[in-house]
């Protein structure tokens, strides 16, 4: 199934579409300055550090500590009420320079106890619509 | 204390009611606010010489009818979000002090409760790359969700605690008591019942969100002072005003210091132009979206160093008859969401000494805050008349 996400990125945000397709193929790519070397998150058309406007899709390890997190019990959108409550992460990935990722927690129906600093990792979730979301679990 | 001549000055307020449902359309409000914004300056319709709709839900177009507004009147528009009721002032601010006009007036108008949810505004806030593709498959959609999570880190790095933020929403309701004008007017909150609302997204609860309006409020400014007519003692001057963002405006994921925000640039620049400093402010309006944008926003306007708004709100502070009353209406969280452009009302209010039962006594300078979208950050500063060397 392919993901309706992504498609929808490669016309309107191109910029962000190697980082969707990564997660389709189950990989964490993110843009690497071809001319400073710098990592950047979220992907921009222009390097945050330099300027310049070519990048290197590279992979990283889903590996990262817990920036902070937020549990949501009310939502006014219809499409997430279903699963509530669910929590939202920033992680802290594992790099030589601070690049930060939100993305769901992984659920497992149990409420986790979280703390600033922990230790998380990457997998992927395939959602019913045939998008996949890079999600994260305290390991 | 040494400070500049104001040059530019609020002449006129004005409100409609603050209500859950208006019965009223969009336009209806803000002519409303409008006529009685101008009534309040003793100005005619056709002394309008610039307009500066708020908000996203009125433009100039649709007043210069309704109203009889000049067609030749100069607009502009400042961009969406909770910062722009101040961000408004500096684009009037601009218009009046380069001679383009004399006579601005700001209105706002929403029905922010009964027609458009204030939470479907996001669709038309900057960086929607991120919002669509990024944050929104996630859930992280509001801007509960996305201010939680600075609160979060905010209670991790200097333990800053759930109750300081109660002490926000219980102060915000008991100053609405003294106001009949607030929509929580009549309806005190207690401890307990904070303590006990539901939990929205964590650690925000019920009462630690602001209320949906329907509602105008219409601003007057003006380079023309009515001292001259022997009316002045109702001109307050804006002493400064000062509009900033953070180091990466459209995206907070990455930003390096989450708290280091708008209103750390603004407030600095402000009080310098001003040249005035936290110490000689009397009493504050701060964006008051959720309780810990009050405490972030103490901090970062300089009001108590980073850190330490906890101490500083337990120890009675911003209640009126502390060191510093905060939003002395009732705020975001207890008179009604007017997009902060209520929150100029008031210090108006404060610095003609017509506040009432809620006025802080020998009051001569306010400061006004704007906050939204992540992180940009205002700061106004505004001028008992007579107060300027």
């Amino acid at each position: 199934m392919s993901s309706k996400l992504l498609r929808s990125a490669e016309v309107l945000a191109p910029e962000l579409a190697p980082y969707l397709r990564g997660c389709t193929q189950e990989m964490l790519v993110v843009p690497r300055c071809n001319q400073c070397g710098h990592y950047q998150f979220p992907p921009r058309s222009l390097c945050r550090v330099c300027g310049h406007d070519t990048f290197a899709w590279t992979q990283i390890a889903g590996r990262g500590s817990l920036y902070s997190w937020t549990t949501t019990h009310r939502v006014s959108a219809p499409e997430f009420r279903p699963i509530t409550p669910y929590t939202v992460v920033v992680v802290s990935l594992d790099l030589p320079e601070e690049l930060r990722m939100v993305g769901r927690l992984r659920q497992t129906g149990i409420v986790p106890d979280l703390h600033i600093g922990d230790a998380m990792t990457c997998s992927f979730e395939t959602l019913t619509n045939g998008d996949v979301l890079a999600v994260w679990s305290p390991r | 204390m040494t400070m500049t001549r104001p040059e530019t000055s609020v002449l006129g307020v004005g409100t409609t009611q603050f209500s859950r449902a208006s019965g009223r359309s969009v336009r209806s409000l803000a002519a409303a606010a409008a006529r009685a914004a101008l009534d309040d300056a003793g100005l005619k319709v056709v002394d309008v010489d610039a307009v500066v709709p708020v908000g996203g839900a009125i433009f100039c177009d649709d007043l210069v009818t309704t109203l009889g507004i000049n067609e030749t009147v100069v607009d502009a528009l400042p961009p969406p979000g909770g910062n722009s009721g101040v961000a408004s002032l500096t684009i009037a601010n601009a218009l009046l002090r380069s001679g383009q006009a004399e006579v601005a007036l700001i209105v706002f108008a929403r029905n922010g409760c009964s027609e458009t949810r204030i939470a479907t505004r996001v669709t038309s806030l900057p960086g929607q790359q991120f919002r669509t593709f990024l944050e929104r498959p996630h859930g992280w959609i509001s801007p509960a969700q996305w201010y939680s999570m600075i609160a979060r880190r905010h209670m991790a790095e200097y333990g800053t605690t759930k109750s300081a933020m109660a002490e926000v929403a219980l102060t915000m309701r008991a100053h609405a008591q003294l106001n009949p004008a607030a929509m929580m007017f009549g309806r005190p909150l207690s401890a307990e019942q904070y303590a006990a609302a539901p939990m929205v997204t964590e650690p925000y609860q019920l009462f630690d969100c602001c209320l949906e309006t329907d509602g105008a409020v219409a601003v007057v400014l003006s380079t023309r002072i009515r001292s001259r007519a022997g009316d002045g003692a109702r001109d307050v001057g804006l002493l400064a005003v000062r509009s900033s963002r953070p180091e990466s405006p459209d995206d907070l994921t990455n930003r390096k210091d989450w708290f280091d925000v708008g209103l750390t640039t603004a407030a600095a620049l402000a009080f310098n132009d001003a040249g005035v400093g936290p110490q000689d402010v009397d009493t504050a309006m701060i964006y008051d979206c959720f309780t810990f944008e009050v405490l972030h926003q103490l901090e970062e306007a300089g009001f108590c160093p980073r850190g330490e708004s906890d101490r500083f709100v337990h120890s009675g502070a911003i209640r009126l008859g502390g060191s510093l009353p905060v939003n002395t209406h009732g705020g975001l969280l207890s008179e009604g969401h007017l997009l902060g452009l209520s929150h100029i009302v008031e210090a108006v209010r404060q610095m003609r000494h017509e506040a009432g039962a809620r006025q802080v006594s020998s009051a001569r300078i306010a400061a006004v805050t704007g906050w939204g979208d992540w992180g940009d950050g205002s700061l106004a500063l505004l001028a008992k008349s007579g107060t300027a060397a």
